[in-house]
C-alpha cells in the first residue's frame, strides 16, 4: 500500500510539473538552442504574451547542456494592478557560461547578486496578440552589450567600444520604442547611454524615426511567442527584415546586442541621429554630431533601400566635443556653428547605390524646432521634411562634388573627398591656406571635384565637352582612370566652369613605406582645354586649335531635394546618359564640335595658363612639323621652334622662348634686432619661360657668423611678371646681414639669385630702474625694503642670540633609545 | 617673556624668541611679498585654485558641473568659499594679500615637530629658520594654493605622531594624540591626497627600513615592540583614509586617478606624488635667471642643505652601524629613517619624471627632502658642544651670516624677483583692464597675452572666467591666434628672455590704453574676417 502511495505521490507530482512545461527547440548559426517555459502562475506562454496576468520562466539553453544550465533566462510577468508586462532577462554572470538557476515546484530561482541584464516593459500588458507584436516597449539594459551604435562586438575579442567600459549590473542604456498607430512595426526607437563617460567622446542619444513604409518581414525569432530572441543578427537592421533585437552568442554564455528595432539605414526613409550627449525630455535639445542623419526615397518606388542620403556632422559654436573635430583643433572649441553635409543620390529607384555627393561645409546655425519621439523632446535640426531644401538653398563656403563613373554601393552614400580636408583650422580661419593634400589624388573609379572660394548654394552644371556634371564654381578636380592614369580638371581663369582636361600618366610610386604623402602630378598625355571659345587639344596626335561654340553649360540644376526636382533631374541627364565622352580619347571629344579648326603635326602645347585678356601657353614645334586646316591671325608663321605664344582679342601672338630670368630685391629699412618684420621679397622673371613650383629659400648671414635658412616657399614666377612674397622674420642678432635667395626649379636646377645687403640696429636693453619701476611703486618698494631689513635682522638676531643658550634641554626619559 | 606646560619636553621653560623668532621671521617675509607688488602677482596654481573657489561658490557644490574641478582634495576651495562668503572678501584679494600673509601659520606646526625630531628647542628654531630660508618651500607657502595647508597639516601630522610614540605609557594622551594624528592626516588628505599617500608612503618606508635595519643590527632595535606596531597602524589606517578619499567620497580623485593610462603612471601619482608639472609657475630652468651665477646664488641654500644633511645622514649611519654606536633618542632614529624615506622617494620621483631636467628636480627633490633634511643639519648644529677656543665665535658669527644671506637669497628667488629673474609673476593692473576689456570684447577668440602665463594667471586670479568664451593664450604663438595684447611690460621682457613679439608690423590696432594695445592680424582668407 505504502509502495503505491508513493507511486501515485510521484506519477501526480510529474504531471503537475509537465502541464505547466512546454519545450521546443529551435537552430541558431552553429548552436542548436533548446527551450523550456516553465509557468508560476498557471499561464501559458501564449496567454502571458497575449496579456493575461501570471508569471512564467523561459529557459534558453545549448542542446546537451540541460534545462539546469540555461545560457538565458527571462522572466516574464504581469501582476493585477499593472498595466504593463514585464520581462526580466538574465545572462551568465561574468566568467560563468550558464544563469544559476534553481528550478523546483514549477518555481524558477535565479542565483545572482545583478539586477537582469535587461528589462522590458510592454506598455498595454502584452507582448504578441493576433500575430501583432507589441512595439510599444521600455528597456533598460544594465549589461555589457551593443546595445548603442559606438560599441562593437568581435566573437574573438569580445564586447568594444563604450560597451566594454561598462560594468555588469550597472544600468548602461535606456530605450523607448514605440508603434502609436499599433502597426506591429515600431515608429521611433530613441536610446539614451547611461553612464557619462567623462572626457571618452562616446555617442550618447541614438534616435531613429520611420518617415514612410518600406516592405519589411518581421521575424519572430525562436519562440515566437514571446519574439523578442533573435536566432542570429546583429546591431543593424537588414534590409527588408526586421529582427528580433536580443542576439546571443550561445558559444560564449552572452548577450551580444541588442538591436536596433528602427533601422536607421536600412529602410526607404527615416529620420535620426546619433549626438554625444543625452536629450532631455521636454526640453529644445541642440544635439550634435550625426545630427540629422536623415534618408529619403524620392522615387516613391523604394523597396527598402533610400535613394538620398543625408549625413550631417554638426556642433553647435563651443560645443565641448567640437574639439574632437580633428587633431589641429588641440583642445580649441569650434568657435561657429560648424557643419558638414554629405548628400548623395541615386537617378534611380534606391538600391544601395549611388551616383552623385555634393559635401557641404558651412557655419550655419541650427534655428528649427523640431519634434521627434512622439513628442518626448524636441531639437534644433531642422525637419526631416525641410532639411533637402534647408541644404540645398543654403550658401556654403566650401563643397565637393563626387560622381563615381563606376558602381559605388554603400549604406550611407559617397564617403570620399569631403571638405573637411581642406582643413578645420583654415576654415575657421586659425591658417592662411587650406590643404588641398587631401585632394591630390581619390579612388580608382571616382570623379571628384572641389571648391572653396567664396560661398555658393552646390549648383551643378552640366558640361557638353565632356558631358557630364560638374560643381558649379569648382576650383579643381580629378579623375582616378586606372592605376598608372589620373584625368586632372582645373579650373585656369578661376571662373565658374572647369576648362582644363589632362590626362596624366603617374610616376612610378616606390613601395607604400616610402611613398609620397601626396600623389604627384604625372606627365601628360593628353591635354583638352576650353577658353575663350577655343577647344584646344594637345597630345600624341599634335595639337589642334578649335574655334568653337560649344559652350560651357548645357544646364544648371541644384541636386534634387524632392520626388518632383529628382524627376526632372533625370529627364535632364537621360539623354547623355549614353553620350558621356570617353576619358581616354580626348581628342575624340572634338568631334562633337564644328568650327574653325588647325592641326598642327609633331607639336605640342606646355604651360597653359590663362592672362587677364585670353591665355597663354608654350608651343613646341618638331623638326617633323606640319600645318593643315585654318590659318589663325598671328600663327601663320610657324616654323620648327618653341615659342610662347598669347592670345588676345581674338589674335594669337608668337614670340621665340626664352629661359626664365628670375632677379630679386629687398626694399627694406629700420629693421631692429628680436622686432618681427616682414621682409618684401621682390621677384621678377624677365624670361619667357614661366617659373612653376619653384622652391624660393631665403638664406641669411650675419657677419662673422653661419649661414641660416629662414624661409621655404613654393613660388610659381610667371614670364615677364614680378611677385613680392613677404617673409616674416625676427633679426636674433644685430649688424649687417647678407640675404641670399635661391629658387630650386621643378626640374632640379637650382638658381642663385643676388645677394642683398640689409642692416639690423640692435635692441634696446631693459634697465634695472626700469624693472623696479613697472613692478612696484615707490612707497611700497620702500615698505617692503623696511620689511626685508626686519626679517633678515630677525634672523641675524635670533641665530646669532641662540649660540649663547648654556646648554641643550636634556632628552625626555620617554625618547630614550 | 617665557612660555611653559606642553612648549617643554621636560617642562622647562623655552624662551619666547625661540619660537617667536621664526614666526615674525615669516611674517615679514609675507609681508615683503604682499608690498612688493602691492598683491599684484599671479601664478598658475594660485590662480587656478582662485577659479576652483569661484566654481564652488557659484554654484554652491563642493564638485561643481562643467567647472574645472581640482581633482586631487577639496579642502583648500572650499576653505576659501568659506572665508569669502563670511567675511565678503574678494576672491582676488584673499589669493593675493590675505593668503601670503598666511604663511607663518607653517610656522609653529614646524616648529613644534623639529622640537621633538632634534630634541632642543635651539634645534627647532634653527630648523625652522633653515627651513623657511629653503625658497622651494618658502614659495609654495608664501602663494595660495592648497600647499600652504596641506605643508601646515603635514607637519602638524608628524607631530602627533612623534608625540604620541613619546607618551606611549600615558594611554590618555597617547589617545588624544593618536586621534588628533588621524583627524590631522584626513585633513591633509582632503587638502590634497597625493602628496599625503606620498608622506603616509614615506612613513612606511621608514617603518620597513627600521625592522630591516633591526633585523641586522639588534642594537637598533627598539624597546619596545609596540612603536614599529603603531607605524604599522598608522600606515594602514592612513592608507585606508586615501583609499576612501580617492575611490568613495571625492569621486573627481577617482577620475583623475583613472585617466592615468599606465600602472605605472598611477604607482608615481599615488607614491611619488609625481603630478603633470605645473612648474612653469615657478621656473627653475637656469634662463629663467639673469645669470648663471645669479641662479647658483639664489639656489645656494637648497645645495648645502642637502649636501650637509647627507654628510650628517651618512654620518650617523656609519656611527649606529659600524661602530657601537646607538642613536640617542627614538626621535633621532625616526629622525634618520624619514630622512632615509624622504630622501629615497625624492630621488624615485626623479626617476619617474620622464622631463627630469635640472629645473624639475629641484622642484621636485627638495620639499620631498628639505623637510627632513633642515632637521638633521639643525640637530647637528644644536647638538655642537665646542670647547671654548678662539674660532668658535668667529665660526659661530659666519653660521649666522651664513643664515642671514640664506634668508635674503631665498626670499628674492621664492618672490621671483624681477631684477634677477627673468619669469616675472607680477603685473600691473592696467595690463589686467586691458585684457579683460579684450575679453569682453571677443567672442570665442584667442588672444595671446605674453612669453608665458604671467598675464593669464592675472586674469584668472582677477576674473576666473572669460566671459566671452576666449581663451587668454601665453607662450607659443599658434597660428589660429589672430588677437595678441601687447603691453609695456611683456616689451620690456624681449631683452630679457632674448625672444622677439609674435607681432607682424601690419597688424591693426585696435584699442590702447598707453601701456597696453590690442592688436588683430589682417585677414589672410575670408574664414579670417
Amino acid at each position: 500500500m505504502k509502495f503505491w502511495k508513493i507511486l501515485l505521490t510521484f506519477l501526480l507530482s510529474a504531471w503537475l510539473i509537465s502541464a505547466g512545461q512546454s519545450q521546443v527547440e529551435a537552430q541558431t548559426d552553429k548552436v542548436q538552442v533548446q527551450i523550456r517555459y516553465i509557468s508560476e502562475s498557471g499561464a501559458s506562454l501564449a496567454e502571458l504574451s497575449g496579456g493575461a496576468k501570471g508569471q512564467g520562466v523561459l529557459l534558453y539553453y545549448v542542446a546537451g547542456r540541460g534545462v539546469d544550465y540555461p545560457t538565458l533566462v527571462v522572466r516574464l510577468s504581469k501582476t493585477d494592478r499593472a498595466s504593463e508586462a514585464k520581462a526580466e532577462v538574465y545572462q551568465p554572470q561574468p566568467g560563468r557560461d550558464n544563469v544559476t538557476v534553481k528550478i523546483e515546484n514549477n518555481r524558477v530561482q535565479v542565483d545572482t547578486p545583478y539586477a537582469p541584464a535587461i528589462v522590458i516593459k510592454a506598455l498595454g500588458g502584452w507582448w504578441k496578440h493576433d500575430k501583432l507584436v507589441n512595439y510599444n516597449l521600455d528597456i533598460k539594459l544594465n549589461a555589457p552589450m551593443y546595445g548603442m551604435w559606438g560599441a562593437g562586438y568581435d566573437p574573438k575579442f569580445g564586447l568594444q567600444g563604450w560597451a566594454s567600459a561598462v560594468k555588469y549590473g550597472d544600468e548602461a542604456v535606456s530605450i523607448q520604442v514605440r508603434d502609436p498607430q499599433g502597426e506591429g512595426l515600431p515608429k521611433w526607437d530613441w536610446r539614451t547611454l547611461t553612464p557619462p563617460f567623462g572626457s571618452r567622446g562616446y555617442y550618447h542619444t541614438n534616435y531613429a524615426e520611420r518617415k514612410c513604409s518600406s516592405p519589411t518581414k518581421i521575424e519572430q525569432g525562436i519562440t515566437p511567442e514571446w519574439p523578442f530572441v533573435a536566432e542570429n543578427g546583429g546591431y543593424e537592421q537588414p534590409v527588408g527584415t526586421l529582427l528580433p533585437p536580443i542576439v546571443v552568442d550561445w558559444n560564449k554564455g552572452l548577450i551580444s546586442h541588442f538591436s536596433e528595432l528602427v533601422t536607421v539605414r536600412n529602410q526607404n526613409c527615416s529620420y535620426s541621429f546619433y549626438a554625444l550627449d543625452q536629450m532631455k525630455a521636454g526640453e529644445l535639445n541642440h544635439p550634435n554630431f550625426e545630427t540629422p542623419f536623415a534618408f529619403y526615397d524620392l522615387s516613391g518606388a523604394g523597396q527598402g533601400y533610400p535613394n538620398l542620403v543625408m549625413r550631417t556632422e554638426r556642433y553647435p559654436a563651443n560645443d565641448q566635443w567640437s574639439s574632437l573635430l580633428d587633431a589641429s583643433m588641440r583642445g580649441r572649441t569650434a568657435p561657429r556653428d560648424f557643419e558638414t553635409i554629405r548628400y548623395s543620390w541615386r537617378n534611380a529607384v534606391g538600391d544601395g547605390n549611388w551616383d552623385y555627393k555634393v559635401e557641404l561645409l558651412g557655419f550655419q546655425p541650427y534655428t528649427g524646432n523640431t519634434t521627434v519621439a512622439g513628442g518626448a523632446f524636441r531639437v534644433d535640426a531642422p525637419s526631416y521634411e525641410e532639411y533637402p531644401n534647408w541644404a540645398i538653398s543654403k550658401s556654403w563656403p566650401a563643397a565637393t562634388f563626387v560622381s563615381p563613373e563606376t558602381a559605388y554601393t554603400s549604406s550611407e552614400g559617397i564617403y570620399d573627398w569631403t571638405p573637411r580636408s581642406f582643413g578645420v583650422t583654415y576654415l575657421f580661419g586659425w591658417q592662411d591656406q587650406p590643404d588641398l593634400s587631401g585632394f591630390a589624388d581619390i579612388k580608382n573609379g571616382l570623379r571628384g571635384e572641389y571648391r572653396y572660394r567664396g560661398e555658393a548654394a552646390p549648383k551643378l552644371y552640366f558640361s557638353p565637352v565632356d558631358n557630364r556634371l560638374h560643381l558649379l564654381g569648382a576650383e579643381g578636380g580629378l579623375w582616378r582612370l586606372d592605376a598608372n592614369r589620373v584625368l586632372r580638371l582645373q579650373n585656369l581663369n578661376g571662373g565658374n566652369y572647369l576648362n582644363s582636361w589632362t590626362v596624366e600618366r603617374l610616376p612610378e610610386i616606390p613601395a607604400a613605406k616610402n611613398a609620397p604623402a601626396q600623389l604627384p602630378n604625372g606627365e601628360i598625355e593628353q591635354a583638352l582645354y576650353q577658353l575663350n571659345n577655343y577647344l584646344i587639344y594637345s597630345g600624341p596626335t599634335g595639337v589642334t586649335i578649335q574655334k568653337s561654340n560649344a559652350g560651357q553649360s548645357l544646364f544648371e540644376t541644384l541636386p534634387p531635394t524632392d520626388k518632383a526636382s529628382w524627376q526632372k533631374s533625370r529627364d535632364q541627364l537621360a539623354p547623355y546618359t549614353n553620350q558621356k565622352r570617353d576619358q581616354n580619347n580626348l581628342a575624340g571629344w572634338l568631334d562633337a564640335f564644328s568650327g574653325e579648326t588647325a592641326r598642327l603635326g609633331d607639336a605640342r602645347i606646355e604651360d597653359m595658363r590663362t592672362t587677364s585678356e585670353g591665355f597663354r601657353f608654350v608651343l613646341k614645334l618638331g623638326a617633323n612639323f606640319q600645318k593643315q586646316g585654318t590659318n589663325f591671325s598671328g600663327l601663320e608663321k610657324l616654323g620648327t621652334g618653341d615659342y610662347a605664344v598669347t592670345f588676345s582679342g581674338d589674335k594669337f601672338q608668337l614670340e621665340p622662348l626664352t629661359p626664365a630670368q628670375p632677379v630679386a630685391l629687398l626694399p627694406v629699412n629700420g629693421l631692429r634686432q628680436l622686432e618681427q618684420t616682414t621682409l618684401p621679397l621682390m621677384l621678377r622673371n624677365n624670361g619667357q619661360q614661366d617659373i612653376k613650383q619653384a622652391t624660393l629659400e631665403l638664406w641669411a648671414k650675419p657677419i662673422g657668423s653661419e649661414e641660416s635658412l629662414i624661409v621655404t616657399k613654393t613660388v610659381s614666377l610667371p614670364a615677364r611678371q614680378s611677385l613680392t612674397t613677404n617673409i616674416q622674420w625676427q633679426p636674433p642678432l644685430d649688424g649687417q646681414w647678407t640675404f641670399t635667395p635661391k629658387l630650386k626649379m621643378s626640374d632640379g636646377q637650382t638658381t642663385v639669385l643676388a645677394p642683398i645687403e640689409v642692416q639690423i640696429a640692435p635692441l634696446k636693453e631693459t634697465t634695472l630702474p626700469a624693472v623696479l619701476s613697472v613692478s612696484s611703486i615707490t612707497t611700497a618698494l620702500g615698505l617692503a625694503l623696511a620689511a626685508m631689513v626686519i626679517f633678515v635682522g630677525i634672523v641675524g638676531l635670533v641665530v646669532f642670540k641662540q649660540w649663547r643658550l648654556a646648554r641643550m634641554e636634556q632628552f625626555d626619559d620617554a625618547d630614550k633609545f | 617673556m617665557q612660555i611653559s606646560s606642553n612648549f617643554s619636553l621636560r617642562n622647562r621653560p623655552v624662551e619666547w624668541w625661540l619660537w617667536g623668532g621664526p614666526l615674525l621671521f615669516t611674517i615679514f617675509v609675507a609681508a615683503y611679498f604682499v608690498l612688493r607688488y602691492q598683491g599684484n602677482w599671479a601664478e598658475t596654481d594660485s590662480s587656478n585654485f582662485a577659479q576652483y573657489t569661484a566654481a564652488i561658490m557659484q554654484q554652491g557644490r563642493l564638485i561643481p558641473e562643467n567647472s574645472d574641478i581640482y581633482p586631487n582634495g577639496f579642502a583648500f576651495q572650499s576653505i576659501s568659499a568659506y572665508i569669502v562668503a563670511i567675511t565678503g572678501l574678494d576672491i582676488p584679494t584673499l589669493q593675493q594679500i590675505i593668503y601670503p600673509m598666511l604663511a607663518p601659520l607653517t610656522v609653529l606646526p614646524a616648529w613644534l615637530v623639529y622640537r621633538e625630531l632634534t630634541g632642543s628647542a635651539r634645534g627647532a628654531t634653527i630648523a625652522s629658520f633653515l627651513l623657511f630660508t629653503q625658497p622651494e618651500f618658502l614659495f609654495v607657502v608664501l602663494r595660495s594654493s592648497h600647499e600652504k595647508f596641506t605643508r601646515a597639516l603635514l607637519l602638524l601630522a608628524l607631530y602627533w605622531l612623534v608625540r604620541s610614540f613619546k607618551y606611549r605609557q600615558r594611554p590618555w594622551q597617547l589617545a588624544t594624540y593618536v586621534v588628533l594624528f588621524y583627524l590631522t592626516t584626513f585633513a591633509m588628505i582632503a587638502s590634497n591626497n597625493l602628496i599625503s599617500n606620498s608622506f603616509i608612503f614615506a612613513v612606511a618606508i621608514a617603518l620597513i627600513l627600521g625592522l630591516v635595519l633591526s633585523r641586522f643590527k639588534p642594537s637598533l632595535r627598539l624597546r619596545e615592540a609596540q612603536t614599529y606596531q603603531r607605524l604599522t597602524y598608522v600606515t594602514i589606517i592612513s592608507l585606508g583614509l586615501v583609499f576612501v578619499f580617492t575611490f568613495y567620497s571625492y569621486t573627481p580623485a577617482r577620475n583623475e586617478f583613472v585617466i592615468l593610462k599606465t600602472i605605472w603612471e598611477r604607482v608615481a601619482a599615488l607614491f611619488l606624488d609625481v603630478q603633470q608639472p605645473s612648474a612653469t609657475s615657478y621656473n627653475q630652468l637656469l634662463s629663467g635667471w639673469i645669470s648663471l651665477p645669479v641662479y647658483f646664488a639664489l639656489s645656494i641654500a637648497n645645495w648645502i642643505i642637502l649636501g650637509a644633511s647627507f654628510l650628517i645622514w651618512a654620518g650617523r649611519g656609519w656611527n649606529w652601524f659600524f661602530r657601537k654606536q646607538n642613536p640617542p633618542t627614538i626621535s633621532a632614529w625616526l629622525l634618520w629613517l624619514l630622512y632615509t624615506a624622504f630622501a629615497m622617494q625624492g630621488a624615485a620621483s626623479v626617476v619617474s619624471d620622464a622631463s627630469g631636467y635640472i629645473g624639475n628636480l629641484q622642484v621636485r627633490i627638495f620639499p620631498s627632502i628639505s623637510i627632513m633634511g633642515v632637521a638633521l643639519v639643525a640637530s647637528a648644529v644644536a647638538n655642537w658642544k665646542p670647547r671654548p677656543h678662539w674660532y668658535v665665535r668667529p665660526l659661530q658669527l659666519g653660521l649666522t651670516a651664513v643664515v642671514f644671506c640664506f634668508a635674503i637669497l631665498s626670499v628674492l628667488k621664492a618672490t621671483n624677483e624681477p631684477a634677477l629673474s627673468n619669469k616675472w609673476t607680477f603685473y600691473q593692473p592696467q595690463e589686467v583692464s586691458a585684457l579683460i576689456w579684450s575679453d569682453n570684447h571677443l567672442k570665442n577668440s584667442e588672444i595671446w597675452t605674453d612669453f608665458d602665463e604671467r598675464l593669464r594667471a592675472a586674469f584668472v586670479t582677477v576674473k576666473q572666467y572669460s566671459t566671452g568664451n576666449n581663451r587668454i593664450a601665453a607662450f607659443e604663438f599658434r597660428p589660429g591666434t589672430r588677437t595678441l595684447l601687447i603691453t609695456d611690460i611683456t616689451r620690456m621682457r624681449v631683452p630679457r628672455l632674448q625672444q622677439a613679439l609674435p607681432l607682424p608690423p601690419d597688424a591693426l590696432q585696435v584699442y590702447d590704453t598707453g601701456s597696453a594695445q590690442l592688436y588683430r592680424l589682417r585677414p589672410q582668407t575670408p574664414y579670417q574676417q
